[in-house]
């Protein structure tokens, strides 16, 4: 399941980039399974094909998926290993993210607590 | 009186009765609207509301009552000016009562402003990926199944260009409910290719538009797709049960056209058994699946639809949305789905619908 907020501030195209990655790590769409045509999934949202166009690029140029001419999007596996670039990227969301945790009162027990919790039910025991 | 005029009178009072009901009533309507506007869970001034229900019943009312009189009064006059004009009061009613809808629905949406406390439409749209592949799965076997009538009926068009010169000097051009040949005409290419053409026509046209059906936004709500499917399925059966009625009709006037006979009875009987069954299909998912948005508690608003969103809307009947990609929506006002103008398709499909229909009048006029 995708929702996407139509009243949201953030672009839709970024929501449908999260939505995605979510689906991915929770299992709701299989490695090797093709993500739905854009055309389709535009129609089903009710948004310009380039919005949904650039959704998937954006997956595409994180690695998620990759693109194929003729089946369309195609789900990658999860990487085994950390690539460089992407580690550095992930270090500043973490930071950004550890920082309103703690600007909202949030013990660090609970950040911890969460971030194992969430790891767990995407598949990160099995690895 | 003739029985013309009395098929007339009884066409008037038909159609408004379906009207009020579809107009009228909130079963027909999408949830939450009235008359075109979103309402939501809002409370509405009873009085101000029993005002505006009265106000529709006695439009719609005095309207019948003056077409009635007019159909009776000026139906001599009108056939004596020229023979097409009987049907006059018809497409009279048709605009008449359009504009009483919109007018409804500007009364409508000046209460919604005077409300103190505005209803909030649900605003997050979910999206069930299985869904979405269940209806890109049948949208492409639909595709497929609709090409059987449409290369049928242009097989058979290619078939009588080249074998015209072996068609009989004398043709039918209507058949009693036996099937039997009551009217001949003069062999003339307009009256060989008319009853081939025009299904061919057709069936190029419901090919193209049972694509468009399955990208119809029909979902309830998260995770109540049951009825969502059978209506897109409903929808596609009839269509194609159509499309095939529409194909058997062409091979038949064809057979008919090249060995003077009779129309095979059994043919018929099929033909017609296939048109009452898509007929029957057709409005039973229908009335299911609005039977299944009107049962769904009121507190849940269901899904996001970009075409609940108002802006989008002119006069409550037509949809304009440019960045939509899907060429069907459901109407604000009731009953069935509209074009979006916004989309080339949409535009396309309004000028073929309506450019043959002022082509004619035009004609008529010019030749009275």
């Amino acid at each position: 399941m995708i929702s996407i907020d139509f009243s949201s501030e953030k672009p839709i195209y970024t929501q449908l980039f999260e939505q995605f990655v979510l689906a991915f790590a929770r299992g709701e769409c299989p490695v090797d399974s093709s993500l739905p045509p854009v055309r389709a999934l535009a129609a089903e949202l009710g948004v310009n094909m380039h919005t949904v166009n650039k959704a998937y690029h954006l997956l595409r140029d994180a690695g998620y998926v990759k693109i194929d001419r003729r089946h369309g999007a195609i789900v990658n596996p999860p990487r085994t290993e950390p690539a460089a670039s992407g580690l550095e990227e992930w270090r500043a969301d973490i930071e950004l993210l550890v920082a309103q945790s703690y600007l909202q009162g949030i013990p660090q027990e609970q950040v911890v607590k969460n971030v194992i919790e969430h790891y767990q039910t995407f598949g990160g025991v099995q690895r | 009186m003739s029985e013309q005029d009395w098929v007339q009178l009884m066409t008037i009072v038909l159609m408004s009765v379906i009207f009020f009901i579809t107009y009228h009533s909130t079963t027909f309507a999408p949830r939450h609207t009235l008359y075109g506007v979103f309402v939501g869970d809002a409370e509405w001034p009873t009085d101000r509301l029993n005002r505006l229900h009265r106000q529709f019943r006695w439009s719609l009312l005095w309207v019948l009552i003056m077409l009635m009189v007019f159909s009776v009064a000026a139906t001599p006059w009108l056939a004596s000016v020229h023979v097409s004009f009987v049907s006059a009061p018809l497409i009279l009613q048709w605009v008449l009562y359009s504009l009483i809808y919109v007018r409804t629905h500007s009364s409508a949406k000046r209460l919604l402003a005077d409300l103190p406390t505005k209803p909030t439409p649900s605003t997050v749209r979910h999206v069930d990926l299985a869904f979405l592949q269940w209806k890109i799965k049948w949208q492409v076997i639909f595709t497929r199944l609709h090409s059987l009538p449409a290369l049928v009926t242009v097989s058979l068009f290619g078939y009588m260009v080249v074998h015209y010169p072996k068609v009989p000097e004398q043709i039918p051009t209507h058949w009693n409910g036996l099937g039997q040949i009551d009217a001949y005409v003069n062999k003339e290419p307009f009256f060989v290719f008319f009853p081939l053409g025009l299904p061919l026509l057709l069936v190029v046209l419901f090919w193209l538009i049972g694509r468009s059906v399955f990208r119809l936004r029909v979902t309830l709500g998260p995770g109540s797709n049951r009825h969502a499917t059978s209506l897109l399925l409903a929808l596609s059966i009839g269509l194609l049960g159509f499309s095939l009625f529409l194909t058997m009709f062409a091979c038949m006037s064809a057979y008919s056209m090249v060995t003077s006979g009779d129309l095979p009875r059994a043919w018929l009987m099929i033909e017609l058994s296939l048109l009452l069954a898509s007929l029957v299909t057709v409005v039973y998912y229908f009335i299911q699946y609005r039977r299944a948005v009107n049962a769904m508690p009121k507190e849940v608003t269901g899904t996001y639809r970009v075409e609940d969103d108002h802006r989008y809307w002119k006069w409550g009947m037509f949809y304009h949305n440019p960045t939509d990609p899907v060429l069907f929506v459901e109407k604000r006002d009731g009953a069935g789905w509209t074009v979006n103008t916004g989309h080339w398709k949409g535009k396309l499909l309004l000028m073929v619908l309506f450019l043959p229909v002022l082509a004619i009048m035009l004609l008529i006029v010019l030749t009275v």
